[in-house]
């Protein structure tokens, strides 16, 4: 179920487009999250994810392995930001504003309650994930939260709880299934 | 790409993010669908656009082909008529008055007059 970035990437190397719907799956949540630490709006937030995504996908090519893919996607949105912001700013006539001082640190407060069909309420899908994650049986708790949480590898986590790395899988492999089969629960019903 | 995969992966991403707290409020459920279309829309452009350039560049090529063959090659003409045998047994002549000099043309070309005139 976990995607391995460089198989799909070579994929697209060779010019598979649509490959690369899984890379942006993957890395969606984090790109337009950080993009929105920028723009400090939630569409232009999109617009401009989107744009290093097809920023990224356009410099594959250049892309040599040398570093991880998402370090590389992640130096491309900030750019992308940063780029967003001076263009804004310019129209504004204000000073360029330097990598740091795009950042906010307080996100402000949204209407939550008026989003539109077409948008996923992350707020919404979080509390009900958190509860479905909660409702997990302990020992598949823990292998979630070593592995998603702490970011820790199957041989860490073997190690770490004294279980075969295939029990590991095997269990984090059916963790994810309850979670995903909740979620689709949740999307469905919402 | 299979449709079940992608939403598999698109949750599986989306549970990471909430379990670790790091998620925009929201995002648009299709996303990750228009972006694919724009790149693909992209690559489509620039298709059309190599082919523009390439056919014009073909195209001029031709153009100036033409042009160097049909303007700066001219095509040789051959005459009717029947070509002009030099007459090896011209008289002499004189080129300042345009008279023909006797003497040149006789066999006494020993004597001393005709070198001094003939020459």
């Amino acid at each position: 179920m976990e995607i391995d970035d460089q198989s799909i990437i070579r994929q697209c190397q060779d010019g598979d487009v649509d490959a690369f719907e899984l890379i942006v799956k993957k890395y969606q949540i984090r790109i337009i999250n950080l993009c929105f630490k920028y723009t400090k709006n939630h569409a232009d937030a999109e617009d401009v994810a989107q744009e290093a995504f097809i920023k990224a996908f356009n410099g594959l090519s250049n892309f040599r392995f040398e570093s991880k893919f998402y370090s590389w996607l992640h130096r491309i949105a900030i750019n992308c930001s940063l780029n967003h912001i001076n263009s804004k700013e310019k129209t504004k006539e204000r000073e360029t504003i330097s990598e740091n001082s795009g950042l906010i640190d307080n996100v402000p407060e949204y209407n939550l309650e008026n989003i539109p069909d077409n948008y996923y309420n992350m707020q919404n899908l979080a509390n009900e994930t958190e509860k479905a994650y909660n409702n997990l049986p302990e020992e598949l708790r823990l292998l979630v939260k070593l592995r998603e949480i702490e970011d820790l590898s199957y041989e860490d986590i073997s190690i770490k709880t004294k279980m075969p790395i295939g029990t590991v899988r095997s269990r984090l492999h059916r963790a994810r299934e309850i979670l995903i089969a909740e979620m689709k629960k949740i999307i469905k019903n919402g | 790409m299979d449709k079940n995969k992608l939403k598999q992966t698109e949750f599986l991403y989306f549970i990471k993010s909430f379990l670790k707290k790091e998620y925009p409020h929201y995002i648009s459920k299709n996303f990750s669908h228009d972006t694919i279309n724009k790149i693909k829309e992209n690559n489509n452009k620039q298709n059309i656009g190599f082919f523009l350039q390439f056919a014009t560049a073909a195209s001029f090529a031709i153009v100036t082909l033409f042009l160097i063959k049909f303007s700066t090659i001219q095509t040789l003409e051959f005459s009717k008529k029947p070509e002009t045998i030099i007459n090896q047994n011209s008289k002499t002549y004189n080129v300042t008055n345009d008279k023909f000099i006797d003497k040149c043309n006789s066999n006494e070309k020993s004597n001393k007059s005709f070198k001094k005139d003939c020459k």
